[in-house]
């Protein structure tokens, strides 16, 4: 297989300097894809690599010799090049044009062989050019016309294939089409193609290589996945953007971003409660958050506070302390403590806090963290008028979510909901500072790359945070909430026999449950964790027995429903009817999230975690067991195999 | 048959597509193809042999049945070898050599004409419009006028010329990118130059020499003699034998753009100067010994293309070249009852028209520049 | 200009970054597109003093050398009888044809280019020179025209029609009318036309003899009544053309952004080409047909004042004449006591410049 490489290369017109010492090692057998601003010299790079522009410095490397110390027929043999706009001739035929690539194998006075031919018609084969083979050149379409100059290019049966802009002037249809090919002979043949594109999505999609070039230099090289970044995007374009994961082939997949055009309309439609795309419900989600598709419980919390606040008056400025049910609360982290490979537990603690509270111990008290986004955030001023001291009024808080909602993820981060598993205010005996603290846990997952731990943004915070860090929590404002506020999802009413069962991202609700259940309860606990260490010490008083479940290489949430299966018999206690269908809910597309109403019923079932999971406990508790609906607490906190975005 | 069922966009478009189509459909439309081959390769033979027989024809008809008619007899006397008093010399000293001159400038000014043609993918950039051929009038005007030759040395000077001044445009625009349009406006301001220098040689020559001149720069074959043809055979025949083989070669790929032709390993730059020596020293050759012809190196490309209704064929625009000017030279000697015209009187007449057809043509198929 | 260096030299201490800017300006090609009013008066009152210069050498200088009071007497007072006079008054004939000429050709190459967005657009490089002088051969031979007005008209004709069939020609096909289909096209029309000229001379030694002085292009032929007599027709061309300077500007940035800016292309060409043919028709008809200068001096007026064409148009008028004059002057002078007819040195003046503005590569000049 034939190597190239750029060492040091100088390029220049005219003495202007296009290149500057720029060393390239292309992959041999890869897609390598340049990309850049027009004029950073992409093009004169693909000309120098092609042989056909000297170097004013450096060297471009042949099988590791300069590749213009071997004579051009020698060249045309090994590496072949499609340059941006070919001139074909007045009416030549697609077969004639094709064989003239045929012509670095021919001697003086060699005619056209067998050999020729058999090359000939394999080019056009593996281009699909075959049946064009007697069509003239210029009545073929702008797609045919350039895979049929790709087929003479192949024709030369290189192992080196360089295209400068294959795609320029074709449609969108045919860009695709012309990649295809390229990609199908590098995938099936094992060519090593250098293509300058200046469509950056395609380039993505298709290179295993990607360059990035700015004003003669390379300013990243790598994997698209590694290259294509929204600073790359910013540095070599100049250009903001969004990169996205390309739904279509999983590629990074840049949103540029013009000046005024995207915000204002989003701001517009905002304001109209209309959202484009990332409509509230599907606000972005981690796999691995476990705390998955809770915006719109969020927006029903909001939505319940802005009704109380409703009726407060409406239009006089004054502190959020003395209106509002929910404050955002500004903290900083205080410890840091690895509870096990999947859960760190966080404290926080500032003097915010003083405010925070609901004058109760509810079971299962709910916070919201505001994680910030990867290049940090300035605090909008929507959650600004959250805080304690904030001059504002009923009338202002109207509608803060949507709007915040509205605000690009970049600027304005990710909302969260936790349970705090322990308040501690200022003064309590394990509170040695003077500031009310509480404990979070976070759950981590995601795959360890290069040593850090790279997952959804609140794995990456929980991971990451150190001792100092500040975090944003929206929380209850103590002058204003009760018992009501925390443990909203977990309504056992009078329930004596309790079962609660979840995966990990339910496994700190759970002990918090446990923690806080009166001592007249009994029932079971089952949990599920990915490993044995993971398994933590959790405390309660009830007579609840707790059996955490060890996943290893079983199926997620499979553990969990046989556990379920073996803990409440059929039919469950308290039934009420059997073989009720439960209407179906798609858990890929809505929420799983069904909270029953206090009850006088003896027995209560609390579910999360994993919406797939619930689903089928839910299926298995309604139907089969005849488990009243009223008894129970689904929710779907996430769903497998929906990434963030 | 729809372009669609022949590209399926997708592989799944291709998957799905029955067997029989994906067989059948390239195998239907190979056929068709060599068929549409078939065709062309007819259409170019076509062409050659109505070429050949109008050269034929129109040959015949100038020795039998021109002005001042011989007997059809004396002609084949003299033509099966035989010595005819008077006759013979008309024939053989006159009007066979006058053939053979005109077939043989026809076809060195065609082939001249169609590789420049074709490397620069323009059929308006023939060596006489780009000022090539003015060269060639210019040193020969000088030739006559100035240094007073009117023998052979006119010839060489004439030869000479185009060739210097082939060199001259040439270095002007070699330089950097995009030659072929440098070489045309080059060539542009050389000829206006030289017209100028050939009007101002006119106007201080006497009248008769001046009118000698003139008639020289018109191009005609009347005065041939078997030497020039001989010489002209021997020029051509020597180019068209060891050079033109590997131009043609070259020019394949030379027409394919400077970039591909590299890429595909040609010695760019050497293979436009052989072809433009090449192009050069056989339209020149015949302007030395006939004067310029006009168009006739401008029109043969286009004819063959039009006819063949495919690209400019080098070698059957020779053929066509040779055709025009013996054609031409049937009517420049029968047009008018009492005066014999310059062949080029007619060609430059009578290809007029024809001139605006290849503009017109080439503007509307996209490929005037 | 005098003043500008010693006021940069006292300054210079002071303001040695400007003075760098300053020169790196002036060397620069950057600045040919917008001027600065002061510059382009400037270059002005330049090229007028340089007019009454070229004027006064093309009196003054010849063959037979005349003294300065000598040109003065004769213009005061007209004496045949007297040999320098007599000298003096052909040149005066020669010198107000070239002023005619000189300023009807570089106006009729400002409008050519103007309106065909063409900077190769030149009376000769297009035909129209070849198609009047076809038309004139034809008047001559089989009309047996010898006065100048049906020469005129003949050389009028043979302009508007070779004009016209090449625009038309060029015109077809998708992208227009662009400057290499309109130059090539226009040295083809007038290849085959000059065959049909020779056809025809070669019929006539007698109109060969004619032609072939008018054809060369000389400011020497014809009496001082002659070049009076195109006066008008120049003065109508020359309103015309003038009139089409917005029209040229807006057709400088496209044919499209011309008609988006509202202006009626059809109407305005069809205007400004009856201007420009009747400009270089009248220039061909009395002094036989001259190449590049309608080819040159919009070029040069370009680097001097910029492109704006309100600029440009008069201002060639004034430059025109300064190539003829100067042209004609140095053909008398060259290799006396012949001379060489300013036809003949505008071209050999005018093609390396071209050719070196080629290969300058002037944006102007390229393809």
């Amino acid at each position: 297989m034939a190597t190239l490489q750029a060492s040091e290369l100088t390029l220049a017109y005219d003495k202007v300097t296009i290149v500057d010492e720029l060393s390239l090692d292309i992959p041999t057998g890869e897609v390598s894809i340049v990309v850049g601003a027009n004029g950073c010299g992409k093009s004169t790079l693909l000309r120098a690599l092609s042989r056909l522009l000297k170097p004013a410095g450096g060297k471009v490397l042949l099988d590791g010799s300069d590749i213009h110390s071997k004579p051009a027929k020698e060249v045309a043999k090994t590496l072949g090049l499609l340059p941006q706009s070919p001139n074909a001739p007045d009416g030549i035929t697609v077969r004639e044009l094709i064989s003239r690539g045929r012509y670095p194998h021919q001697g003086l006075f060699k005619r056209f062989s067998a050999e020729d031919e058999a090359a000939v018609n394999r080019a056009m084969e593996l281009t699909g050019t075959t049946i064009l083979a007697e069509r003239s050149v210029d009545e073929l379409s702008g797609g045919q016309r350039q895979r049929v100059w790709i087929a003479m290019a192949l024709a030369q049966e290189t192992d080196l294939l360089l295209l400068d802009e294959p795609t320029t002037f074709l449609d969108v249809a045919h860009q695709l089409e012309v990649l295809d090919v390229v990609s199908e002979l590098n995938r099936t043949r094992g060519i090593t193609v250098v293509i300058v594109l200046h469509d950056l999505n395609l380039a993505a999609r298709y290179a295993d290589y990607l360059v990035a070039l700015k004003d003669g230099k390379i300013y990243a090289a790598g994997h698209p996945n590694e290259v294509v970044t929204e600073k790359t995007v910013k540095a070599v374009f100049g250009m903001p953007s969004r990169v996205i994961p390309d739904p279509v082939a999983g590629t990074p997949l840049v949103l540029p971003i013009g000046r005024h055009r995207v915000l204002r309309t989003e701001a517009v439609l905002a304001e109209r409660g209309i959202f484009r795309g990332e409509a509230p419900v599907n606000e972005p989600q981690a796999l691995s958050e476990g705390l998955d598709q809770e915006s719109a419980v969020i927006e029903a919390e909001v939505a319940a506070i802005e009704k109380a606040v409703e009726e407060a008056d409406q239009n006089t400025p004054r502190p959020a302390r003395e209106h509002l049910q929910t404050l955002a609360f500004s903290t900083t982290v205080l410890r840091s403590q690895q509870l096990s490979p999947s859960f760190r537990r966080l404290t926080l603690g500032g003097k915010d806090l003083e405010d925070f509270g609901t004058n109760s111990h509810p079971l299962d008290m709910r916070i919201k963290l505001l994680l910030p986004p990867a290049g940090g955030f300035g605090v909008s001023k929507e959650i600004a008028s959250l805080r304690p001291d904030a001059l504002t009024s009923p009338a202002d808080q109207l509608g803060w979510y949507q709007r915040w909602l509205a605000i690009d993820t970049d600027k304005r981060g990710y909302m969260r909901t936790y349970t705090v598993r322990a308040f501690r205010e200022a003064g309590h005996r394990d509170n040695l500072g003077d500031t009310p603290e509480l404990d979070i846990d976070f759950v981590l997952h995601g795959e360890v790359v290069d040593g850090k731990l790279q997952g959804g943004p609140a794995t990456e915070f929980g991971d990451q945070a150190k001792e100092g860090d500040s975090l944003l929590l929206l929380g209850p404002n103590k002058a204003l909430s009760d018992a009501s506020y925390g443990g909203i999802e977990f309504r056992p009413g009078a329930a004596s026999r309790i079962v609660l069962a979840g995966d990990e991202t339910a496994a700190p609700a759970i002990c918090a449950i446990l923690e806080s259940l009166p001592a007249n309860v009994t029932g079971h606990a089952l949990i599920e964790v990915p490993e044995t260490t993971d398994i933590l010490g959790t405390t309660t008083r009830s007579g609840i027995s707790v059996q955490w479940l060890t996943r290893g290489s079983a199926e997620h949430g499979s553990l969990l429903q046989d556990a379920v299966r073996r803990t409440v018999a059929i039919p469950a206690a308290g039934v009420v009817q059997t073989n009720a269908e439960p209407e179906d809910v798609d858990v890929d597309a809505n929420i799983l999230w069904e909270t029953g109403q206090a009850q006088s019923a003896p027995f209560y079932a609390w579910i999360a975690g994993e919406a797939g999971t619930v689903k089928e406990i839910r299926r298995y508790l309604v139907r089969e067991a005849g488990v009243d609906r009223k008894q129970v607490a689904f929710m779907g906190y996430w769903r497998r195999g929906k990434t963030e975005n | 048959m729809s372009v669609k069922t022949m590209e399926p966009n997708t592989t799944e478009a291709r998957a799905a597509e029955p067997k029989t189509v994906s067989c059948e459909a390239p195998a239907a439309s190979a056929q068709a193809g060599k068929n549409a081959a078939a065709r062309r390769a007819g259409r170019t033979r076509g062409t050659a042999i109505a070429m050949l027989l109008a050269l034929l024809a129109f040959s015949a008809a100038y020795i039998f049945w021109g002005r001042d008619r011989l007997p059809a007899g004396e002609i084949l006397q003299v033509l099966s070898g035989q010595q005819v008093p008077g006759t013979s010399f008309i024939i053989m000293d006159d009007r066979l050599p006058r053939l053979a001159v005109g077939a043989l400038a026809g076809a060195g000014l065609g082939i001249s004409g169609a590789l420049f043609q074709r490397w620069l993918g323009n059929p308006l950039a023939s060596p006489d419009v780009i000022g090539v051929g003015y060269g060639s009038s210019a040193a020969a005007v000088l030739a006559m006028l100035v240094l007073g030759y009117t023998d052979w040395r006119a010839n060489v000077f004439s030869l000479a010329g185009g060739l210097l001044v082939a060199a001259v445009i040439y270095w002007l625009s070699a330089s950097g990118k995009r030659t072929g349009s440098r070489l045309i406006l080059a060539g542009l301001a050389i000829g206006a130059m030289l017209q100028a220098l050939i009007q101002y040689l006119l106007s201080r020559a006497e009248i008769n020499a001046a009118a000698d001149a003139f008639r020289w720069l018109t191009g005609s074959i009347a005065s041939s003699t078997w030497e020039q043809a001989s010489i002209l055979g021997l020029g051509l025949g020597v180019l068209s034998a060891f050079v033109l083989p590997l131009v043609l070669r070259q020019l394949k790929l030379l027409e394919l753009g400077d970039d591909t032709a590299a890429a595909l390993g040609l010695n760019v730059s050497r293979a436009r100067v052989l072809l433009v020596f090449l192009a050069v020293a056989m339209g020149a050759l015949p302007i030395a010994v006939t004067g310029p012809l006009a168009f006739i190196a401008f029109l043969a490309g286009p004819i063959t293309a039009a006819l063949t209704r495919g690209g400019i064929n080098i070698l059957l625009a020779g053929l066509t070249g040779a055709t025009l000017v013996v054609v031409a030279n049937f009517f420049a000697a029968n047009l008018f009852a009492d005066i014999s015209l310059p062949v080029g009187v007619i060609t430059g007449a009578f290809g007029a028209p024809f001139l605006i057809w290849v503009l017109v043509r080439a503007n509307s198929t996209g490929n005037g520049g | 200009m005098t003043a500008s260096p010693s006021t940069t030299a006292a300054n210079a201490p002071h303001h040695a970054k400007t003075g760098d800017k300053t020169s790196g300006k002036n060397s620069g090609p950057r600045t040919i597109g917008g001027r600065k009013l002061s510059t382009k008066i400037t270059a002005t009152v330049i090229l007028l003093v340089l007019l009454c210069a070229a004027v006064a050498a093309s009196l003054l200088f010849g063959a037979r050398s005349v003294s300065l009071s000598a040109v003065i007497d004769a213009l005061r007072s007209f004496d045949p009888e007297n040999g320098d006079q007599a000298v003096v008054a052909s040149r005066f004939a020669r010198t107000i044809g070239g002023l005619v000429v000189g300023a009807a050709l570089g106006l009729a190459g400002a409008g050519l280019q103007g309106l065909t967005r063409n900077p190769l657009a030149d009376t000769g490089i297009l035909g129209l020179n070849a198609g009047a002088s076809l038309a004139v051969v034809l008047s001559m031979a089989f009309l047996g025209a010898t006065s100048l007005n049906a020469i005129m008209i003949a050389a009028f004709l043979g302009a508007a029609i070779v004009m016209a069939l090449v625009y038309l020609v060029a015109s077809v096909g998708r992208e227009g009318a662009t400057p290499i289909k309109l130059a090539l096209g226009g040295a083809a029309l007038a290849v085959g036309i000059g065959a049909i000229t020779n056809a025809v001379l070669m019929t006539s030694k007698a109109t060969l003899g004619q032609f072939r002085m008018w054809q060369i292009g000389s400011l020497s032929a014809s009496p001082v009544e002659t070049y009076l007599a195109a006066i008008p027709v120049v003065l109508l061309g020359a309103v015309i053309v003038l009139a089409t300077a917005r029209a040229c500007n807006a057709v400088a940035m496209g044919d499209d952004t011309a008609t988006a800016l509202g202006f009626n292309l059809g109407r305005w060409r069809l205007a400004g080409s009856i201007g420009i043919v009747l400009l270089a028709g009248a220039a061909t008809a009395v002094a036989g047909p001259i190449t590049f200068v309608g080819l040159m001096i919009p070029h040069a007026v370009r680097l001097l004042v910029g492109s704006d064409y309100r600029w440009l148009m008069p201002v060639s008028v004034i430059a025109g004449p300064i190539l003829l004059l100067a042209a004609d002057t140095l053909g008398r002078v060259i290799a006396p006591p012949t001379e060489i007819q300013v036809g003949v040195m505008c071209a050999l003046l005018g093609g390396p410049i071209f050719i070196i503005m080629m290969r300058s590569g002037m944006k102007s000049v390229s393809l």
